[in-house]
């Protein structure tokens, strides 16, 4: 089948299926918070809304007590040499049985530092790392945007508008990936890992 | 602003973990999925589900969800075996699950002694996490200068810049559209 087909089909399934997965954040969450990456509350501000007439359900991470802010974005600590600051933004749509995944964000925004040779002068551009699962067809087809994708870069309208299309990674992979870009330790499956598991498949 | 998962938490985490928690339930279909976001949210190393009061109370170091198939029954157990659970401490708490406005609701009523034991430690998280759909609609309307469903046709024809605070705000839309 062609490649595009498969990946489509696979997205399909990840929105089919996905929101049933989406408590999995809080593994990620937990270990952010276990390397000092983030503050210890964020565990439990994993947390969603529900419109009691559509059933629907808003996933985000909510501001800590007292910042009363509905577009937080969490900070993150001790992040890749050159990054001055990054901040974690999680959202998703699930019905209410909280079995299909109607959108996902993950999101990662903030600032790297440049610092000139022989010089004290800084310079400090943003970027922008996010992978979006669409809720509906966007764009011309599934190569130039397909459903499940990423932007890397200091923009999401920088030029030229890049979305990667991803494999169907279920949330919490998708969100692993996303801190791999900004933190330093970040591995969530090294490669001896990766290894040993081959060898175990006789592969 | 109460929140489910914060309800969820701060219930298993009340009086150091041990005792017994209610969660209140809105429909069997949506019983197994907030079993294991308690699961989720408690984050212990063993949980074990039980449908026996009696099997609950043998398993002390491990958080116990206790789906009984009656819930009348198991509140009056409960209800009778209250020292039982005291005494030795448990690791973690057993948690009741019971359908709102249920026979074993109803029953919890009428069962003082356990009423007052799990008072505080009794959340309904699907009641705690519904928006007052008009008053957010409102408030959006007030913030993004168009209604959701109008913002969302703009964004979908992508006549909105697409930024973070735009993307966090298309999110509350789709929550507040109307289907």
């Amino acid at each position: 089948m062609n490649d595009w087909f498969e990946l489509h089909d696979a997205h399909r399934a990840l929105r089919a299926t996905g929101g049933s997965s989406l408590s999995d954040i809080r593994r990620v969450l937990r270990r952010l918070i276990e390397s000092g990456h983030a503050e210890s509350s964020l565990f439990n501000r994993f947390t969603y809304s529900k419109n009691p007439h559509t059933g629907l359900r808003e996933w985000r991470i909510a501001a800590p007590r007292g910042k009363d802010r509905k577009d937080w974005s969490e900070p993150l600590k001790k992040l890749a040499p050159n990054l001055a600051e990054a901040s974690l933004t999680v959202l998703a749509l699930t019905d209410s049985a909280n079995e299909r995944l109607g959108q996902l964000t993950v999101m990662l925004e903030g600032r790297s530092v440049t610092r000139k040779p022989f010089s004290r002068s800084v310079t400090r551009k943003p970027f922008i790392v996010a992978a979006h699962l669409d809720d509906r067809h966007m764009g011309s087809g599934a190569c130039g945007h397909a459903l499940f994708h990423c932007h890397v870069g200091p923009s999401f309208k920088a030029m030229p508008e890049v979305r990667v299309p991803l494999p169907a990674l279920k949330p919490a992979a998708a969100l692993e990936w996303a801190l791999s870009v900004v933190l330093p330790d970040w591995e969530p499956v090294p490669w001896h890992e990766v290894i040993a598991h081959a060898n175990r498949q006789g592969t | 602003m109460p929140d489910p998962v914060a309800s969820i938490a701060n219930a298993i985490q009340r009086d150091g973990g041990d005792g017994i928690v209610v969660v209140y339930y809105p429909d069997l279909g949506v019983r197994d999925w907030l079993v294991s976001e308690v699961e989720s949210i408690a984050a212990v190393e063993t949980s074990v589900r039980t449908d026996s009061v009696k099997d609950a109370r043998t398993h002390m170091d491990s958080l116990v969800l206790l789906l009984p198939a009656n819930e009348r029954a198991a509140v009056e157990e409960l209800d009778g075996a209250r020292d039982q659970f005291l005494e030795p401490k448990r690791a973690y708490p057993v948690v009741l699950f019971l359908l709102r406005d249920g026979d074993g609701a109803r029953a919890l009523r009428e069962a003082p002694s356990l009423a007052s034991w799990v008072r505080g430690s009794d959340p309904d998280p699907e009641l705690l996490a519904e928006v007052d759909v008009e008053a957010e609609r409102r408030a959006f309307e007030a913030g993004a200068g168009a209604s959701p469903e109008e913002w969302l046709a703009r964004w979908r024809a992508k006549e909105i810049p697409m930024d973070a605070s735009n993307v966090v705000l298309s999110y509350r839309a789709s929550l507040l559209e109307r289907r």
